[in-house]
């Protein structure tokens, strides 16, 4: 009885440390596993970033060479200078790589350099010591391929803070390098912030003078910087290795200031007219190739939105709003426009300087109910010398809206076409008047004989000059003074007008 | 040392619920430098945000405006488009606003690589259109968004335990778990020992 008691309690202890060691070695074993897998997630990336292989050979020709490589693909970029604390100069690969080969130009000769290396997000300095070398004492003979080693630094670089450098922006001069990767070097400005420029090989469409699709493009092809050139038509002097051009010679001063256009008007809101470069001199036309011109909303001295309406580059003196896509001005609308002869190569170097001018496409057909923007009275003053007036001249929105006046005057009142039976009118003027009175003899018109019968009609218009962008017609009919008749003047109904009105 | 010219997004900690409408202030500063014109890549998770096209523009630039780029990265750019507006610049670029669609925790940053073609910029009125941008400094300035299902939960914190914080709660329950059963272990065999 005894045994039979003892023995299934034997049986079930040891069922249980069976159980729990089954148990137990599985969960210790999976702890293991996912502490190992914690710690290495923590370290994968940084360790990745982490230049190893880090290999510096100094050339005669002046410069240095860097290799190294990292565990995965990043835009790496060396800080270096003549002492640890400044790190003023960059160079760095632009490609995202796992083997990176980057040479610092334009090294003084035999001087200490001291570099640390940026990849990704992560300055490396080896270990806070700074990876060093000595460039080489000549540094005027070619750039024959020797390359003594200077030290072959291993892995191990000690992660530090990235927020000690500076930043590590590209600058302007881009130095052509023999190495099969493009690399580009950067002077540094001496400022504290690190200032470059960037040339971003962008698509054609970034660099084109079509401001719109710029616009259209940014933050997907193009950036900001595109657009303001393009607006600007900044040219950036940036070279770049085996793609430097020469810099073409500067067009003088001289010859600039004798080609500059010297006349550039508004005949509508949409249509604009400049000199035109084979109007003057050979050398113009032979140097100054095309014209740049640019049509926005407001002045390009002011600081209001704009809306734009013309920025490309045109080979005739003529030009029609609105260019391309651009949006077709609004009635009402200012237009403020500037043009300036380009040479081929174009850019503020290679240009004449801008000569500006302003229209505006006001709409006289929005006052139609606007009895101040009428003609209150037109009348002869003396024979052949008429002049009218608006409601209220003084009245703002009248005037902002008017552009000029037309002004037609005919032997018998009749303005259009005649009929069969109609005598055939004598336009003695069918012309437009900035100011509010006329002059005659308009043309080639007759001056209208003592005793001559006129009748004339007036009415406002805006820059379209349509017959929906004017006032109402304001007819006056009126004879000039007899005390000097001249009947042999009075023009007969068969005279040809030389003005025919416009339909 | 001066501060060097750098993006930043304000505030820098969000609470909200899903569902909400979260303004995020697109913020400069150029130091002394006249600019003309910003460009900046936000980026952030797309399973918790999503940006929305509705855009404030602030007193510094004439023209702003924001799309997105791809799931998890908008762009949004401030433009000057007369070179008499440049000046130096502190202050607001633009608001823009994202929509939280799910809950979780996410953290806004401003992409800035240099020499990187779409990187976030600072361009300076200087006639070669110079980017002065600090990008070290820039990506600093993240903002940290934190969405609820219903409730607000409150700001997280970027830190190691934030990270992994789940990896860390289940290595110590497994840790406790296996040091219980070891003990449990100890005491079964001292009781079979000493029966």
């Amino acid at each position: 009885m005894q045994i039979a008691t003892s023995l299934p309690k034997s049986m079930s202890k040891k069922n249980i440390s069976v159980i729990a060691t089954a148990v137990g070695i599985p969960i210790v074993l999976a702890a293991v596993v996912m502490g190992f897998f914690i710690i290495q997630s923590g370290t994968t990336s940084a360790s990745e970033l982490a230049p190893s292989n880090v290999d510096i050979r100094v050339r005669e020709d002046g410069s240095a060479h860097v290799t190294w490589e990292t565990g995965q693909d990043t835009l790496a970029v060396i800080e270096y200078g003549e002492s640890p604390d400044a790190l003023s100069e960059v160079a760095f690969s632009e490609l995202e790589t796992t083997s990176h080969n980057v040479t610092l130009p334009g090294l003084k000769p035999n001087t200490k350099y001291y570099f640390q290396i940026r990849s990704g997000d992560t300055v490396y300095n080896n270990g806070g010591s700074f990876w060093e070398f000595q460039s080489s004492a000549n540094t005027t003979s070619s750039s024959k391929d020797s390359f003594p080693e200077v030290s072959n630094a291993s892995s191990g670089a000690e992660l530090v803070s990235p927020t000690v450098s500076q930043s590590a922006s590209p600058s302007a001069t881009i130095a052509p390098t023999p190495s099969p990767i493009a690399s580009i070097s950067a002077t540094l400005t001496p400022s504290a912030s690190s200032s470059a420029t960037l040339t971003s090989a962008s698509s054609s469409v970034c660099k084109s003078s079509n401001c719109i699709s710029i616009l259209q493009q940014l933050g997907s092809q193009c950036n900001t910087q595109d657009y303001v050139q393009c607006l600007l038509n900044v040219s950036l002097s940036i070279t770049q290795g085996a793609t430097n051009t020469p810099t073409p010679t500067a067009i003088s001063a001289a010859t600039k200031n004798s080609c500059a256009i010297s006349s550039f008007q508004s005949n509508s809101c949409t249509s604009w007219l400049w000199e035109d470069m084979s109007a003057k001199e050979k050398s113009c036309s032979d140097t100054f190739t095309k014209y740049f011109v640019q049509c926005k909303s407001s002045s390009f001295t002011s600081s209001d939105a704009s809306t734009w309406y013309c920025n490309e580059t045109v080979t005739s003196n003529e030009l029609t709003l609105p260019c391309g896509t651009a949006p077709t001005p609004a009635p009402g609308q200012s237009i403020f426009c500037r043009v300036r002869a380009e040479a081929e190569l174009g850019g503020d170097t290679n240009s004449t300087d801008w000569i500006y001018t302003n229209g505006s496409c006001s709409s006289y057909g929005n006052l139609s109910s606007v009895s101040n923007c009428q003609i209150g009275y037109m009348q002869q003053n003396v024979c052949g010398a008429w002049s009218w007036s608006l409601n209220n001249a003084t009245d703002p929105q009248c005037t902002s809206a008017l552009n000029h006046y037309k002004v037609q005057c005919t032997s018998n009142g009749i303005f259009t076409t005649p009929g069969a039976t109609t005598p055939t009118p004598y336009w003695y003027c069918n012309t437009t008047s900035e100011t509010n009175s006329l002059d005659m003899p308009c043309g080639n018109a007759l001056t209208p004989a003592d005793g001559q019968t006129l009748t004339c009609r007036v009415r406002p218009e805006d820059a379209y000059g349509t017959d929906s962008h004017a006032g109402d017609w304001t007819t006056t009919t009126a004879t000039c003074p007899t005390s000097t008749p001249t009947p042999t003047n009075t023009p007969t109904p068969t005279n040809t007008p030389t003005n025919t009105p416009t339909p | 040392m001066d501060t060097p010219a750098s993006l930043s997004l304000g505030p820098t900690s969000i609470s909200a619920s899903q569902g909400d409408q979260i303004p995020v202030d697109l913020l400069i500063y150029s130091g002394n430098n006249k600019t003309i014109s910003t460009d900046a890549y936000i980026t952030y998770d797309p399973q918790i945000l999503e940006i929305t096209t509705q855009i404030d523009g602030g007193d510094l630039f004439q023209s702003v405006g924001v799309k997105q780029i791809t799931p998890g990265k908008a762009y949004v750019y401030g433009i000057n488009l007369d070179l008499a507006q440049a000046k130096p610049m502190e202050g607001n670029v633009a608001r823009i606003y994202f929509q939280a669609i799910s809950s979780g925790t996410t953290k806004l940053q401003i992409d800035c690589v240099p020499f990187s073609e779409k990187t976030s910029q600072i361009v300076s009125q200087k006639e070669e259109l110079t980017n002065i941008i600090h990008c070290d400094s820039t990506r600093t300035h993240t903002s940290t968004v934190t969405i609820s299902g219903d409730n607000v939960l409150g700001t997280s914190t970027e830190n190691m335990f934030g990270l992994y914080k789940w990896h860390i709660s289940a290595a110590v329950l497994v840790a406790v778990l296996t040091a219980t059963l070891y003990i449990r272990y100890r005491n079964l065999t001292k009781q079979l020992k000493s029966t």
